[in-house]
């Protein structure tokens, strides 16, 4: 987690918990899509949906922290985030509800919002 | 350095590597003439003329003049070689440019600005010029022939009549990947419009549902076709790859290409080259005796190795055939329990024996050496092969050879699958990897280990359990049963949950993580749109155990 100065950020809830995420890497947000399962994979990694025609991965927030989510399956979010790499594929970030977007100048320790550095929160983990 | 010209870099490049690849089947003529000391055919010299001649000028234009240098040295040291002192001296020496060439190209590809040291190179090339005449023999000169204005015309005539000349297109390749993409696209949305009730129900829209069908598939194949490209430019390859390591070795071994117009998608041609390079390799190592063998075997000192392809059915056959001393299943059983891979007293039939060779960590070599016998490549082969859905059976009898038959798809873009239910997922296996489908019945021990099929007792493993899925809540849990093979390509059953339907599945391409998984061979969106995934079982059966 880091901060960073005048950043637009959407803000989600996940794991009893407040984050922000820099808005230009969020490809779309949609309702929680059909997963299928990827054997062998760490837990977290829930499987692969289909987004717009590609196949991609989708990561559970609050399992990658070590937590349990009490939001229903059904009532959970999917963000979708660009990759740092361009020819990467986007992946889906799985939340329990989206609560606004703010300014990177709200994030403080004050309205307890943790801002997320997507790059080393989405890559790495599968080998 | 402007677009334009990083453009006529890469033209360059594309068109010479591709020229310096028909230089090198001329050069192996060469070679051959050497070896027996006769007459260099003039057609040959004609031909590595233009060609040199070709990159020379090209290279110089492009702005690669340490290229045209080296080049220049090729094309005196030929003109020497014309005048009629061909001898393998020479010839190794141009091979030996002709590989320095190519490795430039590679680096080039990677870094317009790279620079070599050829100097020692040159100047090997040019000792063995500077004593002769024929050093100086300008190219131009070198291919003229006495051929009447009259000849030629005819010649062009009879070359446009007979339709020899082509037009074609070059496009970029991620673009044609895009097409496909987007034809595939087509198909699955094609295939979730036949699931639709109101049109299952319309008369009108059967008919229509078909013409749509018909078109898109035929939009599919024909986009698909774009995609393949002959096999030519990999076996040619292989000459270079059999005259190294043959040259290494001190063995004498003659390489013959069948088939080399055989026609392949790009994707399984670039990812074919690795497994191939290993097994030509292993062929000259491990399958070729050395020349004192081989005599007292009553065969030839030159060691022969047929690399083949052809179209089968839907399919591509590439064959490696050697005349050498083929396989001895008694001495690798032998060194399958030195190994630790079999236990100690184990006996195999020797086509079993056979598969050993593909097991990690397994090598009949005591030396290692830079070839082979590091005890790795053969299990990655196979698991390269497997990856691209494909096949390979060893055929061998001692003393005579050892052929392997590979057996690869003619595109990794489409397979016939059959769509599983396991918990509460979908995935797909291709149906080539399965026997035979039965009900399971309702007689098996659930805690069985083992089936009879057909009077035969086969180990029985549940996918549920191979792939971790034992919690899950299952309704109709492992209703069917599939007959199919193991690593080691020895039949088994496997419990499923159900089979939700068989048909053609568009392979999608996954996240960049996912495709170095050996357990995955694929991404598949099904009719309904729900994602899904090709497994590959060998490897699921591998990891689970």
């Amino acid at each position: 987690m880091s901060t960073q100065a005048k950043q637009t950020l959407l803000v989600f809830s996940a794991a009893e918990g407040l984050f922000g995420l820099p808005a230009e890497r969020v490809q779309s947000v949609c309702k929680a899509l059909p997963v299928t399962r990827v054997p062998y994979l760490p837990e977290d990694f829930i499987g692969v949906f289909n987004f717009r025609g590609d196949l991609c991965l989708a990561i559970d927030f609050a399992t990658r922290l070590g937590k349990t989510s009490k939001t229903e399956k059904t009532e959970q979010v999917m963000i979708v985030i660009d990759s740092k790499d361009p020819k990467a594929r986007p992946r889906g970030l799985l939340v329990d509800h989206i609560e606004r977007v703010a300014h990177s100048s709200e994030i403080s320790t004050e309205n307890n919002i943790h801002l997320l550095d997507a790059d080393t929160f989405l890559e790495g983990g599968i080998g | 350095m402007d677009t334009f010209q990083k453009q006529v870099k890469t033209a360059f490049l594309e068109e010479s590597s591709q020229l310096l690849l028909d230089a090198e089947q001329q050069f192996l003529t060469l070679q051959a003439v050497a070896k027996i000391g006769a007459l260099c055919p003039p057609d040959t010299f004609d031909e590595l003329f233009r060609l040199a001649h070709n990159i020379k000028g090209s290279a110089n234009i492009a702005g690669f003049p340490e290229v045209s240098t080296l080049v220049h040295g090729i094309e005196s040291l030929l003109g020497k070689i014309r005048s009629g002192a061909c001898n393998t001296q020479n010839v190794d020496l141009l091979l030996e440019a002709v590989d320095r060439t190519r490795s430039m190209f590679d680096t080039l590809k990677n870094n317009f600005d790279a620079t070599f040291e050829n100097k020692e190179l040159i100047e090997k090339l040019k000792s063995l010029c500077s004593q002769e005449e024929m050093a100086k023999k300008e190219p131009s000169s070198a291919i003229q022939k006495e051929t009447s204005l009259t000849e030629i015309a005819q010649t062009l005539t009879a070359q446009s009549t007979n339709g020899t000349t082509s037009e074609t297109v070059r496009i970029n390749l991620d673009r044609l990947d895009t097409l496909v993409k987007r034809t595939g696209e087509l198909m699955v949305l094609r295939m979730a419009l036949a699931e639709q009730s109101e049109v299952a129900a319309s008369l009108r829209s059967q008919v229509l549902l078909r013409e749509l069908e018909k078109l898109s598939i035929e939009v599919h194949q024909g986009t698909m076709n774009l995609r393949m490209a002959p096999i030519r430019p990999i076996f040619q390859n292989m000459n270079r790859i059999v005259r190294e390591t043959s040259k290494t070795l001190n063995k004498n071994v003659k390489l013959e290409l069948i088939g080399d117009e055989t026609e392949l998608d790009r994707t399984v041609l670039e990812r074919i080259t690795d497994p191939l390079v290993h097994l030509m390799r292993n062929a000259v190592d491990h399958g070729i005796e050395d020349a004192d063998s081989r005599k007292k075997s009553g065969k030839l000192e030159e060691g022969l190795i047929q690399l083949s392809a052809r179209q089968d059915g839907r399919g591509i056959i590439i064959e490696i055939q050697d005349d050498g001393k083929g396989l001895n299943p008694e001495l690798l059983v032998k060194k399958g329990i030195e190994k630790g891979i079999l236990t100690a007293g184990a006996t195999l039939t020797p086509e079993a024996a056979y598969q050993l060779i593909f097991a990690p960590g397994f090598s009949t070599k005591t030396d290692v050496t830079e070839i082979s016998g590091r005890g790795v490549g053969m299990d990655v082969v196979k698991s390269s092969i497997l990856k691209l859905r494909g096949s390979i059976q060893i055929r061998t009898e001692l003393g005579k050879g050892t052929c392997f038959t590979i057996r690869l798809p003619l595109t990794l873009a489409v397979l016939d699958g059959l769509v599983i239910r396991v918990g509460n997922d979908k995935y797909v296996l291709p149906c080539s990897a399965v026997t035979e489908t039965i009900r399971t019945p309702g007689s098996l021990n659930p805690s069985s280990n083992s089936m009879e099929w057909n009077g035969k007792t086969l180990p029985l493993y549940r996918l549920n359990d191979l792939l971790g899925k034992t919690k899950e809540v299952r309704e109709k849990a492992e209703s069917i049963t599939l007959v199919t093979r193991d690593h080691l390509n020895r039949p088994i059953s496997l419990l499923v949950d159900g089979i939700e339907d068989q048909q053609s599945i568009v392979v999608q391409k996954l996240d960049q993580d996912l495709e170095l998984l050996p357990w995955i061979m694929g991404g598949a969106i099904l009719g309904d749109g729900q994602p899904s995934l090709i497994l590959n079982l060998h490897s699921v059966l591998e990891v689970a155990s």
